[in-house]
């Protein structure tokens, strides 16, 4: 647990649900890190991420409507929050510093 | 869409993992992959990346959840327990396998032959064999110079069968008759038939899982062979089909129409149900043997007493018509002749008669299992000792430096000799305290001493504790206070 900053992998996890549109659930989150990272990731540990990162309030989740193709069963939606876009971007921000510092051949 | 399902054993992984709410949504998100992944990987990968989410479950069940719906911590705790249980016993054995082989050797044989040895007398003493009405059923005995005998020649029970109307009185066969059916009827498997006499299975009971029963008419010459399968048979083998009832099959290359499933639970006067019960009528046929052959054969007797007689009344009856029995064959002389009958009880497949003595061998052989249970136990408790010992200093320095609950649960014996020898002022293990008091004393001084680099060189490292001068001179604290 890293209180309230961002994992590696959490921040990839929470990333990827704002990289699909929010509104989006497990399998296509799960299946877009793999494809990111190139990294296999299971899908326990992208339940873990998320339930993290809406411990932290960086996400929030609802229930969809059920669906007919899952055999009547609901999917948890996932939507991230302004304080984890904010958060994200601060880390962003943070890592655009420290490359420009290195490009600038300067020493930290 | 394929049909192809997710494999059993990671399906029946994810059922007993204790989900709570989300159970639903999570199988709905698993199985969503796996279609995805066998639409695009085929099924091999789609099942191995199948077990390994279901599994990533259980390595993630100690993560806290944020629905409250689905806040089974506790459950999701234990389920973490059993997979770190697991794992530390992979590293127990990769460390000591002689010793965790031993002793799990010695424990599954101790529980192995007590298994088995309560599943035999389970079977002969305590399963019901689920007759109507036990108490009027009697098992009929042969008596003769040499005692008394369940044993019958099918001749001699067809001279008396008829002696009594107090009593209907049913036999069969006592070889069980075993043979195979062609592979393209769909069975293929030896299988065991007992043949009766057609009031013998309505004589012990009047249920029936569908179908009928055998009757007097099916036990005819002429009728046609029909069978009752055993419901053993029909769960096992005959894949519970209903439409079973009125099916002809091909056994020993005869027809033979199926007109009834046993009920559950009844398994008749033998230690377990046979497959099929067929009329001793068709045994020429399905046998191809001869009438003498059937004459000849032996043959168990059961009796079913009508209601208001009682045993002795009916072995009276039975007792005169013995007597006229004609003598043993002239090819059969050491048969002795028939000289009376006995009645008992058909209950059980040990007789009445012989409970006392059973109950005394039952005794012997429960005190046998308990002893061997417990040589088990004590095998496999002498064996953690030992460990115990040999790995005290371990135990003691990683209690010491605070470490988790975990150690002290994969084995109270582990920490015993800890315990014992800090007692004698060799270890700290035992004290709720020791973290704190980790670097004033023993081990875990020197290995800080050590880590640090403040050991002098030069200086022998006298052991693992310097005895206070008080204890040296057998003074107590408060006298050399």
């Amino acid at each position: 647990m890293k209180g309230e900053r961002l994992g590696e992998f959490e921040e990839f996890t929470l990333l990827a649900v704002r990289a699909l549109g929010d509104h989006t659930y497990a399998v296509p989150v799960q299946q877009f890190v793999e494809e990111s990272t190139g990294r296999g990731a299971s899908i326990g540990a992208i339940y873990a991420a998320l339930a993290r990162l809406e411990k932290k309030g960086f996400v929030r989740s609802g229930m969809s409507d059920a669906r007919a193709q899952r055999g009547g069963r609901a999917r948890r939606m996932f939507q991230v929050t302004p304080s984890g876009l904010r958060t994200a971007r601060e880390l962003h921000q943070v890592r655009e510093k420290i490359w420009n510092t290195i490009a600038e051949g300067r020493r930290l | 869409m394929s049909t192809r399902r997710p494999p059993v054993l990671a399906r029946w992984l994810l059922h007993i993992q204790p989900l709570g709410a989300r159970r639903a949504e999570i199988e709905a998100d698993l199985l969503e992959l796996y279609e995805v992944r066998l639409r695009n990987r085929g099924h091999r990968h789609a099942k191995w990346r199948y077990y390994r989410d279901v599994l990533s479950l259980w390595r993630a069940a100690g993560e806290p959840q944020t629905d409250p719906a689905s806040r089974t911590v506790a459950r999701r705790g234990k389920a973490l327990d059993i997979v770190r249980d697991l794992t530390y016993a992979g590293r127990m054995w990769r460390r000591a396998p002689g010793v965790v082989t031993v002793a799990v050797a010695g424990l599954g044989i101790a529980i192995g032959v007590s298994a088995s040895i309560f599943s035999i007398v389970n079977g002969i003493a305590f399963k019901p064999s689920g007759i109507d009405e036990p108490s009027s059923t009697v098992r009929i005995y042969r008596g003769s110079e040499g005692g008394y005998s369940s044993t019958w020649l099918y001749s001699e029970f067809e001279h008396f069968r008829h002696a009594s109307p107090a009593v209907a009185v049913e036999g069969w066969l006592m070889t069980l008759q075993r043979f195979s059916a062609p592979v393209d009827s769909g069975q293929g498997q030896s299988i065991s038939a007992m043949f009766v006499t057609g009031g013998f299975l309505p004589a012990l009971t009047r249920r029936v899982t569908a179908g009928r029963l055998l009757t007097k008419v099916d036990d005819l010459p002429e009728a046609p062979p029909v069978a009752v399968v055993g419901h053993g048979y029909w769960v096992r083998q005959l894949g519970k089909d209903p439409g079973i009832v009125g099916r002809t099959m091909k056994w020993n290359g005869i027809d033979v129409t199926i007109v009834g499933i046993g009920a559950e639970g009844f398994r008749g006067t033998t230690e377990s149900a046979p497959d099929l019960w067929v009329p001793i009528a068709a045994f020429p046929r399905l046998m191809g043997a001869s009438t003498h052959d059937i004459a000849t054969s032996p043959t168990a007797v059961i009796g079913r007493l009508t209601s208001g007689v009682t045993a002795r009344q009916v072995e009276a009856q039975l007792n005169a018509a013995v007597a006229s029995l004609p003598a043993p064959a002239a090819s059969d002389r050491d048969r002795q002749p028939a000289q009376g009958v006995r009645l008992d009880s058909a209950d059980s497949s040990l007789a009445t008669s012989r409970r006392g003595p059973l109950v005394a061998a039952l005794a012997i052989v429960t005190g046998v299992i308990a002893l061997l249970l417990i040589l088990g136990c004590v095998n496999v408790a002498s064996l953690l000792l030992a460990n115990g010992v040999a790995r005290r200093r371990e135990l003691g320095v990683r209690i010491a430096l605070g470490a988790s609950a975990r150690p002290g649960r994969e084995a109270a014996s582990d920490r015993e000799p800890v315990a014992r020898s800090s007692r004698r002022g060799r270890g700290i293990a035992h004290h709720p305290l020791a973290p704190a008091r980790a670097h004033s004393s023993c081990q875990c001084a020197r290995i800080t001493r050590r880590q640090h680099g403040r050991q002098r060189p030069g200086i022998p490292d006298r052991g693992v504790h310097r005895r206070r001068p008080w204890r040296r001179r057998g003074a107590g604290p408060s006298r050399g206070a």
